[in-house]
């Protein structure tokens, strides 16, 4: 949240992360060598390097497909809602591990060419429609290439330098990243392995993943359409049902969503979507007296809008009113900077 | 401008989807057949 760069913010909560994260990919990739050892792959040579090879490309798609399966499996399922928090340390993790891979391929099959290993990868294939000839490689060398470029520009640096939208966009381009690594196994080592197992795996994990974005994807349009309102002032409903430290989410009909929330008996009023990561904010909940966004705890006051010192990041505040036990929201926000009292819940 | 990202994030998946199911069914059901392997004991 600052501006001054500052390496990696390190809590126990983030060690422990990578510890785990760490340690799964460690058991992933022992787990896959065993396997690999006493059921050997398809083929007259077999060697350790391949085993590698394997395991680590293996264990940067699996961990890539768990870490893209987070976001919307929070929408279903809060309690996975805390592992958003510290998501990118697995991003990063990712881009590692496939660069792994990618050295141990390119030492494997290119160092002995004449030519320099990277020329040699990049003409290795002469042009056919067959569908064994599609340069898998050159799939795998371009989502290397994604996954890197996000793991350099993954600190929060970056994000302030670039702003959260050029920022999210960015770094949407991990799914462009993932569509070429399914491409990368399909045309690559299902052309090899034929057991019926590995296609479906791969279908397993990437149909899964798309339709669990599908489905995270339509319950966000409905709670869109749910959330709108219209008039002047917007009615949250009944004003008790608001759970101490929680919000209720509408929005205008058409505009950004808005969380009404209740705060030591009080309501109050601010943007529903965090200026960070443009996260929930509504979805979170009220620690230490300050709205904390479920993605990665930006937090914001809940008077006006404002982060704690030393932080400097707002969101819009909007007046608040009960009527007849409803509460009633003002479409339009507060003037920045405007403090409020909230409405007293009687 | 958010909510037009959500609608678009959904129809991104509505076509990413179809999409990667038959780039993968592709890829497995137009490889070429393994030739069969002989017998044991077929002379070369």
């Amino acid at each position: 949240m600052a501006d001054k760069y500052q390496a990696v913010g390190w809590n126990g909560f983030k060690l422990r992360y990578d510890l785990w994260i760490g340690g799964a990919v460690a058991a992933f990739v022992i787990a896959y060598s065993v396997a690999a050892v006493l059921s050997p792959p398809t083929g007259d040579s077999f060697h350790p390097v391949q085993i590698a090879m394997r395991a680590s490309g293996a264990a940067a798609f699996a961990l890539l497909t768990a870490v893209l399966a987070i976001g919307p499996l929070a929408r279903f399922v809060p309690g996975v809602a805390p592992l958003l928090y510290n998501r990118r340390h697995a991003g990063v993790m990712v881009g590692l591990i496939a660069l792994v891979h990618a050295a141990l391929a390119i030492g494997w099959y290119y160092s002995f060419s004449p030519l320099n290993p990277f020329v040699a990868l990049l003409a290795s294939r002469a042009p056919s429609l067959a569908v064994t000839a599609v340069p898998f490689e050159l799939l795998g060398l371009a989502a290397l290439a994604i996954l890197l470029v996000m793991a350099a520009t993954s600190h929060d640096h970056w994000l302030k330098v670039l702003g959260a939208p050029r920022w999210k966009a960015l770094h949407m381009a991990v799914y462009g990243a993932y569509a070429l690594l399914v491409g990368h196994v399909a045309f690559g080592m299902l052309q090899v392995e034929r057991a019926a197992l590995y296609p479906r795996m791969l279908l397993g994990a990437a149909g899964g993943l798309a339709l669990l974005h599908l489905a995270g994807a339509l319950r966000e349009a409905l709670a869109d359409r749910l959330a709108d309102r219209k008039g002047d002032w917007l009615d949250a409903g009944p004003a008790a049902d608001i759970p101490e430290g929680r919000a209720v989410i509408i929005a205008p009909a058409g505009g950004e969503r808005i969380a009404v929330w209740r705060h030591e008996g009080r309501l109050f009023a601010l943007s529903g979507v965090c200026p960070h990561q443009n996260g929930p904010l509504g979805e979170g909940r009220i620690l230490d007296g300050c709205i904390t966004c479920p993605w990665h705890g930006w937090q914001y006051r809940p008077m006006d809008g404002r982060s704690p010192p030393p932080f400097d990041e707002r969101v819009d505040t909007y007046p608040v009113r009960i009527e007849a036990g409803r509460a009633l929201v003002g479409a339009q926000p507060l003037p920045a900077g405007a403090t409020s009292e909230g409405v007293l819940i009687l | 401008m958010i909510r037009r990202r959500r609608r678009a994030h959904l129809i991104a998946w509505l076509v990413i989807t179809p999409l990667l199911a038959v780039t993968v069914l592709a890829a497995v059901t137009l490889r070429p057949p393994v030739p069969a392997e002989a017998p044991v004991g077929t002379p070369r």
